[in-house]
C-alpha cells in the first residue's frame, strides 16, 4: 500500500515535470513578445528592452527553465505579465470560483446520472431505458454555450426564476458582503451566517452547474448503464436474483458498486478537464473561473499565468487520479497495488 | 489604453466572449434604503494596475472615483474646472505654473492632502517613469511656497494644466504608505486618494466595490450613489440583458446591433458624443510605388467612406479632416478632405503610371475587429473597380505591430490600419506619435518622416503652453501637410454611443475621460 | 405425493429468426425429502430446466414458453414476477455451479447472506450476523464468526460453495436446486459437498434437485435419477436400476463412457447432439443411435415402461437384452 503510493506519487511527480517542460516550450514558442506585454501600452522601445534584461528573456530557454523550476521549487510561480501581480494569488482567487462550479456540476451529474444509468440497465429498452439514452446523447451533444443561453431565456427572461449571471447579486456585493474564507461563496456565506447571501449565491449557481453537469451527466449515464449490463448478466446477481432479492436492492447495493469504477476514472477526467474547458460557460454566466484567467493568459502570451495554471491543474489531476485509484482500490479488495 | 482595447480584440478574435469577474441581480438606485448602489459594467477588466502612477489602461473608470487630479477638462467648454486646485495661473514665457490648492482635502486614511502630497505624487510618477509619465517630460521642478501652492517650473512652455487633468499619470495620491509599506503597496489592490469614494473590497476577478468616504470635501448632501459595484461582463448581450432588466446602471461598450434593440426601451435613453478616436490607413511610404503620393492620392480617393459609415458604423461616426479628431480642440472642420472618387483614383494611378491590375497589396488590420474587418472587405471591394487588388489580413495585435516594425521595409505590410486615441486632451499626440520622425519605428506606422512637419508639430506643442490659438493656426498647417503628402487614408472619426437608464441623471459623455461616470455628480 | 411436478415445460430462446426450443420437458417429479439426479451432457437442456423453477436463465432471451411447475400443488408458471419473488429463495434455493463467479467479489460473502437473512426473515443487526453465523457452521464453514467480513477471493472454491449453500438455505426453503455445484471443486471436496447437501436434506426434509453431468457423482449419492437428452428427459427410475439396466440407448452410452473410477468427465459419445429446435418428428436421438429405425425417425416416443423405471425408445426392450 505504501510502496504503491510512494510509486504513484513519483510517477506523478515526473509527469509535471514532463508537463512544465512541455508547456514551457509551448508558451515560450508561441509568437509575442512578453516584455512588450510586460511595460504595457505605447512602451518605448527602450522600455521594451530594459523589461527583456529584467524578465530574464535574453537568456537561453533552458537556463529561463531552469529559473522557473527553481522558483516553483519555492513554491513561487512567478509574476504575471499582465498585472504584475503573483500567479499564485491570481490563480488562488479564481481558482475556488471554478472548483465551485465544477464541484456542483459533477455533483449534479453524479445525482441524476448515476440512478438513470441504474434505471436504464434494469430494464433496457424499457421506459428509462429510452428516456436515459435520449438525454445522455443530448446532454453530450448539445453545445454547451448553447444550453447556457437556453437556459438563461428560460429561467431569467421566461420565467424570471434565477439570476442571468455572475456568483452573487450586486445587492449582496454592497450591502451584505461575504467575507472569503474559502473561496467558496455558498460555503463561506453559510459559515458566516449570512442567509441571504447564501442563497443568492445558491440561486446563481444554478445555471452555471446545470451547463457544467450536462456533459459529465451524459458520460455518467452511459458508462453506468453500460457497466452495469455487463455486471447484471454475472453469476453473481443471478444467484441474487434466484434467491429472490429485490431488484432495487440488486441494482443500487449490489452491481452499482461493481460497475462503479469505470465511472469514477471518467468522472475524474471529467473533472478536471471543466476546471479551465469551461470558458465558454464561464464567459456566458460571467462566472469568475480559472477558464477565462487561462484563455486570457494564453491569448495575450502571458506565459507565467498559463504554466502556473497548468501545474496547478496538473496537481488535481495527478492527486484526483491518485484518490480514484484509491477508492477503487477501496471498493474492489481484489485490486492489489503493483 | 492600447493593450485595453486590445486585449478586446484578442478575445474577440479567439471566439471568447470576453474576459470574467462577478455579475449581478438585484435593482441599483433603490430608493427603499438610503444605500444607492450604482452598478458599472465593462466589457473588460476594470482593476489591472493599481498604482496610481502607472495606471494607463481600463482603471480610468474606477480611478476618478478614488483619486482626483488638480484640474479637469471639459472639451465642450474647452475650460478647466476646478478640481484640487481651485485656480492656477502661468507665466507669460509659459515657463512657470502655480496652483492653489483646495483647503481641507483629506485623504482616505484622514490625512491632510498639502502641497506637498502633490509634489511628491507628480514627481514619483515622473521619476517612475510608466504609462504616460511623459506628460510631464517639460517639468524641470516642482515647488512647494506654501502649504496650499504649487510651483510648475518647466524646461520648455508645456500646457501643463493638460497634463493637470489627465485621466492618467495625474492623479495626487498619498506616499506615506509606501514609505511604510514598500514601493508596490498600490499595486497590490490598497488605494490612498481624495476621491468621494473609497475601497470597500476587491481581489482578481471579483468586482470592485466602492463605498462613499465619509470624509470627503463636498460633503454628502443631496442625493449621491452611497456604493458602486465595477463588475467585468465580458458578453455584450448579457450586459444588454442586465440594462433592461435595470441590474446596471452603466455599459462602457455596446454593438451598434445592441444598441438599435435598446432603443426601444422606454426606460433607457441614447447619448451619443464625439470620441477622441478615429480609424486610420497608413501607407508604406518606403516602398514603390507607394513612395509615389499619386498613388497615395489615388488609393486615398478609392476609399469609400460614406459605405463604411453608414453600413459599418451604422452612421455613429464622421468623416476624418485629418488625424486630429472631431471634438478635440485643434479639430479644424474646414481642413480639405479626400472624397469617394473613383474616377479620380483612376487617372491618378495612369498617371502614375500604374496599369490597371498590376498593383497587389496588402493591409494588415487587428484581427477580432469587426469594424476593420468589414471597412477593410469594403475597401477591397472599391479597389478592386480600379484593377488594384488588395489583400487584406486579419493578424493579432502584436504580430501586426512587429510585422509593421521588420528590419527591412519591404518586408513590412503595404496598409497598416488602426485606430488612435489621446492619452490627454492634446493633439499633439496624434500628430507626434503617428508622423513625428522616429530612429526606429514605434507607431509612425507609415514611416513618414518629415522634417518641416515635425518642426511645425513641436512648435505648436509649445506655443499650446503660452497661446493655444499660435498653436492651432500651426496644427491646421501640419494637418493640411498631411493632406498633399497622405501618408495615410483619415477615415472617420468615433462617436460614443452610450445607453442608459433614464433613473440615472446629470451623465454628461466627457470625451477627456473616456468611459468614465463621475459618480459623484450623478444622481439616482 | 411429489413436491416437485413439471409438465409440459416449454423453454425457448428468443433469436433473430423466431424462438428457439430449447426445452421441451414431457414431465420430471420430485418426492418430499427426495434427491434426484438430473444427469445430461451440455447442451441437454438439464440446467434451463432447474432454472425454469424459479425462472431465473442466464439472459433475458431464454423464456419459459409453456407447461406446469407445480411446486407443493401451486403451478408456479402461472405467477407473475412479483408472486415469484416470495417462490426465489424462500421456497426454492439455488446454488450455481461456479462458485468463483457466484459470489460479487466487491462485498463481503457475509452481507449478501444477511441481508437475505432481513429480506426473507426479518433478521437484522446481532440477529442477521448470529443466524449467518449458525448457517455458515451448519455448511461446516471454519472460524464462522471471522469468515462474513472475508472477500470471495479470501476463500477458497469448496468454502466459497459452502457460503452459496448457506444462502441457498437460509430462508429455509422445501427444494433445492443444484446445478452442479461440486463440478468446478476438485474429488476430495466434491465428496465432502455432496455429503454436506444429503446431511441438509436428511436433516430439513428438504427435496433436492441435483444437476450433474456426471454419472458417476450421483451413483453413490441419489436414489433416483433422471437422464435428459435434447431438452427432455429420456430415461427416469431408481438409480441402481437405471445403471445396471439402462432401457435407453443414449444412457447405456453415456455409462459406457463413464471412467472406471467413477469419476471424471463423460467421454465422448459418437456424432453431435442435435438441438432440440432442429428435430423435426420421430425421436431426438435416433441420428446417433445404434439402434435406431426407420420407425424411431417417424414416432416420438413417449415416457413408459414397467414400473418406476421408464424409458422414452421405442426398442428398449432390444435395448434391455443386449
Amino acid at each position: 500500500m505504501l510502496h504503491f503510493f510512494v510509486r504513484r506519487v513519483l510517477l506523478g511527480v515526473l509527469v509535471l515535470i514532463g508537463l512544465s517542460v512541455l508547456t514551457f516550450i509551448i508558451t515560450r514558442v508561441a509568437p509575442g513578445d512578453p516584455a512588450a506585454l510586460w511595460v504595457g501600452p505605447r512602451a518605448s522601445v527602450a522600455q521594451i528592452e530594459r523589461a527583456t534584461v529584467t524578465l530574464g528573456l535574453n537568456r537561453p530557454l533552458p537556463v529561463q527553465y531552469a529559473i522557473y523550476m527553481d522558483d516553483l521549487a519555492h513554491g513561487n510561480l512567478g509574476l504575471s505579465i499582465e498585472t504584475h501581480r503573483p500567479v499564485s494569488s491570481e490563480i488562488a482567487s479564481y481558482l475556488p470560483a471554478s472548483l465551485e462550479l465544477v464541484v456542483s456540476g459533477i455533483v449534479i451529474a453524479i445525482l441524476l446520472g448515476l440512478p438513470l444509468g441504474v434505471l436504464a440497465a434494469m430494464r433496457p429498452g424499457g421506459v428509462f431505458d429510452a428516456v436515459a439514452r435520449l438525454l445522455a446523447v443530448l446532454s453530450v451533444s448539445v453545445p454547451t454555450f448553447w444550453l447556457a443561453f437556453l437556459l438563461q431565456i428560460v429561467f431569467f427572461k421566461d420565467l424570471g426564476l434565477l439570476p442571468l449571471a455572475g456568483r452573487v447579486s450586486n445587492l449582496v456585493i454592497a450591502l451584505d458582503p461575504i467575507t472569503r474564507i474559502t473561496g467558496f461563496m455558498t460555503v463561506d456565506s453559510l459559515l458566516q451566517g449570512n442567509w441571504v447571501a447564501f442563497f443568492s449565491a445558491l440561486r446563481h449557481l444554478v445555471l452555471p452547474a446545470v451547463t457544467i453537469a450536462a456533459y459529465p451527466f451524459g458520460l455518467i449515464v452511459r458508462m453506468v448503464r453500460a457497466s452495469l449490463l455487463d455486471v447484471i448478466a454475472l453469476d453473481h446477481v443471478r444467484l441474487l436474483r434466484a434467491l429472490g432479492q429485490k431488484r432495487y436492492t440488486i441494482a443500487f447495493r449490489y452491481a452499482l458498486k461493481n460497475a462503479l469504477p469505470p465511472t469514477l476514472t471518467v468522472i475524474a477526467l471529467t473533472f478536471a478537464y471543466s476546471l479551465t474547458g469551461t470558458f465558454l460557460v464561464e464567459s456566458v454566466f460571467n462566472w469568475p473561473g480559472l477558464g477565462n484567467y487561462t484563455a486570457q493568459a494564453v491569448i495575450t502570451n502571458n506565459y507565467p499565468a498559463v504554466m502556473g495554471v497548468t501545474i496547478v491543474i496538473g496537481v488535481i489531476y495527478v492527486v484526483l487520479n491518485l484518490v480514484v485509484d484509491l477508492v477503487i482500490a477501496g471498493i474492489d479488495p481484489r485490486v492489489r497495488y503493483v | 489604453m492600447r493593450w485595453r482595447r486590445l486585449a478586446a480584440v484578442l478575445l474577440a478574435g479567439a471566439g471568447l466572449v470576453g474576459l470574467s469577474a462577478c455579475g449581478s441581480s438585484g435593482s441599483t438606485g433603490s430608493a427603499t434604503t438610503k444605500t444607492a448602489v450604482g452598478v458599472y459594467a465593462s466589457y473588460t477588466q476594470v482593476m489591472v494596475f493599481w498604482d496610481p502612477s502607472d495606471s494607463y489602461s481600463n482603471e480610468i473608470i474606477a480611478m476618478p472615483q478614488m483619486y482626483e487630479t488638480l484640474l479637469r477638462y471639459d472639451p465642450k467648454t474647452d475650460k478647466f474646472l476646478p478640481d484640487l486646485a481651485t485656480s492656477y495661473s502661468k507665466s507669460q514665457d509659459g515657463l512657470t505654473w502655480t496652483f492653489h490648492l483646495r483647503h481641507n482635502v483629506h485623504f482616505h486614511d484622514g490625512s491632510l492632502m498639502t502641497s506637498q502630497n502633490v509634489k511628491d505624487s507628480i514627481e514619483r510618477t515622473m521619476q517612475r517613469g510608466n504609462g504616460a509619465a511623459y506628460i510631464w517630460d517639460a517639468v524641470k521642478s516642482i515647488a512647494t511656497p506654501s502649504k496650499y501652492t504649487v510651483v510648475f517650473n518647466l524646461s520648455t512652455p508645456s500646457p501643463i494644466d493638460f497634463a493637470a487633468a489627465s485621466p492618467y499619470a495625474a492623479w495626487i495620491f498619498n506616499t506615506a504608505p509606501l514609505k511604510q509599506h514598500g514601493q508596490n503597496w498600490y499595486a497590490k489592490g490598497h488605494e490612498d486618494g481624495t476621491g468621494p469614494y473609497e475601497l470597500q473590497s476587491w481581489s482578481s476577478g471579483q468586482p470592485l466595490v466602492l463605498k462613499a468616504f465619509k470624509g470627503y470635501w463636498g460633503g454628502w448632501k443631496g442625493d449621491h450613489y452611497t456604493k458602486l459595484i465595477f463588475e467585468t461582463v465580458g458578453s455584450s448581450s448579457t450586459r444588454a440583458q442586465m440594462l433592461q432588466s435595470g441590474q446596471l446602471t452603466f455599459t462602457d461598450f455596446l454593438p451598434y446591433q445592441q444598441i438599435e434593440a435598446l432603443k426601444k426601451d422606454a426606460n433607457l435613453r441614447v447619448t451619443v458624443t464625439p470620441a477622441w478616436q478615429n480609424l486610420m490607413a497608413f501607407f508604406n511610404t518606403k516602398v514603390a510605388p507607394l513612395n509615389n503620393v499619386l498613388v497615395r492620392k489615388a488609393l486615398s480617393e478609392a476609399f469609400p467612406y460614406q459605405e463604411v459609415i453608414t453600413s459599418v458604423m451604422h452612421g455613429y461616426a464622421s468623416q476624418s479632416r485629418g488625424p486630429i479628431p472631431a471634438g478635440l480642440w485643434g479639430h479644424d472642420p474646414s481642413l480639405p478632405q479626400y472624397h469617394y472618387n473613383l474616377a479620380g483614383a483612376k487617372s491618378l494611378l495612369q498617371q502614375a503610371g500604374i496599369k490597371p491590375g498590376s498593383l497587389n497589396l496588402t493591409l494588415t488590420y487587428t484581427a477580432g475587429d469587426d469594424n476593420e474587418s468589414a471597412a477593410a472587405a469594403l475597401y477591397k471591394a472599391s479597389l478592386a473597380q480600379i484593377g488594384v487588388n488588395l489583400t487584406a489580413r486579419p493578424m493579432p495585435w502584436v504580430s501586426q505591430w512587429n510585422l509593421a516594425k521588420a528590419t527591412n521595409p519591404s518586408q513590412r505590410q503595404d496598409i497598416f490600419m488602426m485606430y488612435w486615441w489621446p492619452d490627454y486632451a492634446n493633439p499633439y499626440s496624434f500628430l507626434y506619435n503617428l508622423f513625428h520622425t522616429e530612429s526606429t519605428v514605434n507607431f509612425n506606422l507609415a514611416y513618414y518622416y518629415n522634417s518641416s512637419f515635425d518642426k511645425l508639430i513641436d512648435q505648436a506643442n509649445t506655443d499650446s503652453g503660452i497661446n493655444r490659438g499660435q498653436a492651432v493656426k500651426l496644427y491646421d498647417q501640419a494637418q493640411t501637410m498631411l493632406y498633399q503628402d497622405a501618408p495615410a487614408i483619415f477615415i472617420f472619426d468615433e462617436q460614443h454611443v452610450r445607453v442608459i437608464p433614464k433613473s440615472l441623471k446629470g451623465y454628461y459623455d466627457n470625451p477627456a475621460y473616456t468611459n468614465v461616470v463621475f459618480w459623484y455628480d450623478v444622481t439616482p | 405425493m411429489a413436491l416437485l411436478s413439471m409438465r409440459g415445460v416449454h423453454v425457448v430462446v428468443d433469436t433473430a429468426e423466431g424462438p428457439r426450443t430449447l426445452v421441451r420437458l414431457s414431465e420430471l417429479e420430485l418426492a418430499e425429502g427426495e434427491m434426484l439426479g438430473l444427469v445430461g451432457e451440455t447442451g441437454s437442456g438439464k440446467t434451463l430446466t432447474g432454472l425454469a423453477v424459479t425462472r431465473v436463465f442466464p439472459t433475458p432471451s431464454i423464456r419459459l414458453q409453456g407447461g406446469s411447475i407445480e411446486l407443493g400443488g401451486r403451478d408456479l408458471a402461472g405467477l407473475g414476477e412479483r408472486e415469484l419473488l416470495a417462490v426465489r429463495g424462500r421456497e426454492v434455493g439455488v446454488v450455481f455451479q461456479d462458485p468463483n463467479a457466484s459470489l460479487n467479489p466487491v462485498f463481503p460473502v457475509g452481507r449478501p447472506l444477511m441481508d437475505l437473512l432481513g429480506l426473507h426473515r426479518s433478521l437484522r443487526g446481532q440477529a442477521a450476523v448470529a443466524e449467518a453465523v449458525r448457517l455458515f457452521q451448519r455448511v461446516e464453514l471454519p472460524d464462522a464468526a471471522a469468515l462474513l467480513s472475508r472477500y470471495p477471493h479470501e476463500l477458497s472454491g469448496g468454502q466459497r460453495q459452502r457460503v452459496m449453500i448457506a444462502m441457498a438455505i437460509a430462508a429455509g426453503p422445501k427444494l433445492l436446486v443444484a446445478d452442479e455445484p461440486t463440478t468446478a471443486l476438485d474429488v476430495t471436496v466434491q465428496a465432502e459437498l455432496l455429503r454436506l447437501l444429503d446431511d441438509l436434506r436428511r436433516e430439513a426434509g428438504m427435496s433436492v434437485l441435483f444437476i450433474t453431468h456426471n454419472l458417476g457423482v450421483v451413483a453413490h449419492m441419489v436414489e433416483r435419477v433422471a437422464i435428459m437428452y435434447a431438452g427432455d428427459v429420456v430415461e427416469t427410475g431408481p438409480t441402481r436400476a437405471v445403471l445396471k439396466e439402462p432401457r435407453h440407448p443414449y444412457t447405456r452410452l453415456l455409462l459406457e463412457a463413464v471412467p472406471r473410477q467413477g469419476q471424471g468427465r463423460l467421454k465422448a459419445i459418437a456424432g453431435t447432439a442435435v438441438p432440440r429446435s432442429e428435430i423435426a418428428q420421430g425421436c431426438a436421438f435416433a441420428s446417433r443411435c445404434p439402434f435406431a429405425q426407420d420407425r424411431c425417425r417417424a414416432i416420438e416416443p413417449a415416457l413408459e415402461g414397467p414400473g418406476v423405471h421408464r424409458a422414452a425408445c421405442l426398442r428398449q426392450e432390444e435395448v434391455l437384452h443386449v
